[in-house]
């Protein structure tokens, strides 16, 4: 055991450093890209929902208007029958 | 020494401080868990990068070399468990390589700590050590490698003083056995 005392210590590469700043910096860019896309897809998202709930409310009003112009259009003699 | 500051100056301390202040530490530790320099290296990368995403967590009654050498541990053992997965692959099973053996070997040994006066009988002792379990390898390194106190060693490994004593005994026998 005692000629673990033998191992020497060394100075660790001078390289590192900047190796490990680089891989903070390349983070950082990768984070950026995900964000702006996380708002893009929650406004799509958003539009579609709208345009659904609009399109179906335009639906309903022109139904009502398709069912009021068939009842002008009816042939109807009934009132000259009274 | 950064260990004994106080919080509002370690605030002020810079990461680039503290990675020169401690990389060596961690270098070495590295070292003597993975004995290959560019395995240590990458740990060394790893570590500190650990560091600097928990730089702001860390507690100011904490010794900070005792939190930087905790995490130096745990990346060193991760990295070793993760490269044993890698030797236990399905190639290795097929081609009827004992799995087990194999992984718990050291393929390339490159310690540049290790002179040549002594590289054979350290060589062996080293790879006897790496064999062993995580907490028995661990208590070695830190005891008779990094020369830290019972104490010391404890306060790393989250246990108490006698757990450390009795890991050491027991890491002493498996490797007489062996040697």
């Amino acid at each position: 055991m005692e000629l673990l005392k033998k191992i020497k210590r060394i100075d660790a590469p001078d390289h590192i450093y900047d190796q490990i700043v680089k891989h903070i910096e390349d983070r950082k860019i990768q984070i950026i890209p995900m964000y702006k896309i996380a708002i893009a897809v929650s406004l799509l998202l958003v539009l579609i929902a709208s345009e659904t709930i609009i399109g179906t409310k335009l639906n309903k009003v022109s139904q009502s208007s398709g069912n009021l112009e068939q009842l002008f259009m009816q042939m109807d003699n009934n009132l000259y029958n009274e | 020494m950064l260990s004994s500051y106080p919080l509002n100056i370690i605030c002020q301390l810079t990461f680039e401080q503290i990675y020169h202040e401690y990389k060596n530490l961690v270098y070495n530790l590295s070292l003597q868990y993975t004995n290959n320099v560019h395995d240590a290296e990458e740990i060394l990368q790893d570590v500190f990068l650990k560091v600097f995403d928990h730089l702001g967590e860390f507690r100011s009654t904490a010794d900070m070399k005792t939190w930087i050498y905790r995490i130096a541990v745990n990346q060193s053992l991760d990295f070793i468990k993760s490269q044993q997965r890698k030797k236990r692959s399905f190639l290795n099973q097929l081609l009827r390589i004992d799995p087990n053996e194999q992984a718990f070997e050291i393929s390339d040994f490159n310690h540049l700590g290790i002179d040549f006066e002594n590289k054979e009988a350290l060589e062996l002792l080293m790879r006897k050590i790496y064999k062993l379990p995580e907490n028995q390898k661990t208590v070695i390194i830190l005891l008779k490698i990094e020369d830290l106190s019972q104490k010391e060693v404890a306060d790393i490994m989250q246990i108490s003083e006698g757990a450390v004593e009795s890991l050491f005994q027991r890491a002493k026998t498996n490797l007489k056995k062996v040697l």
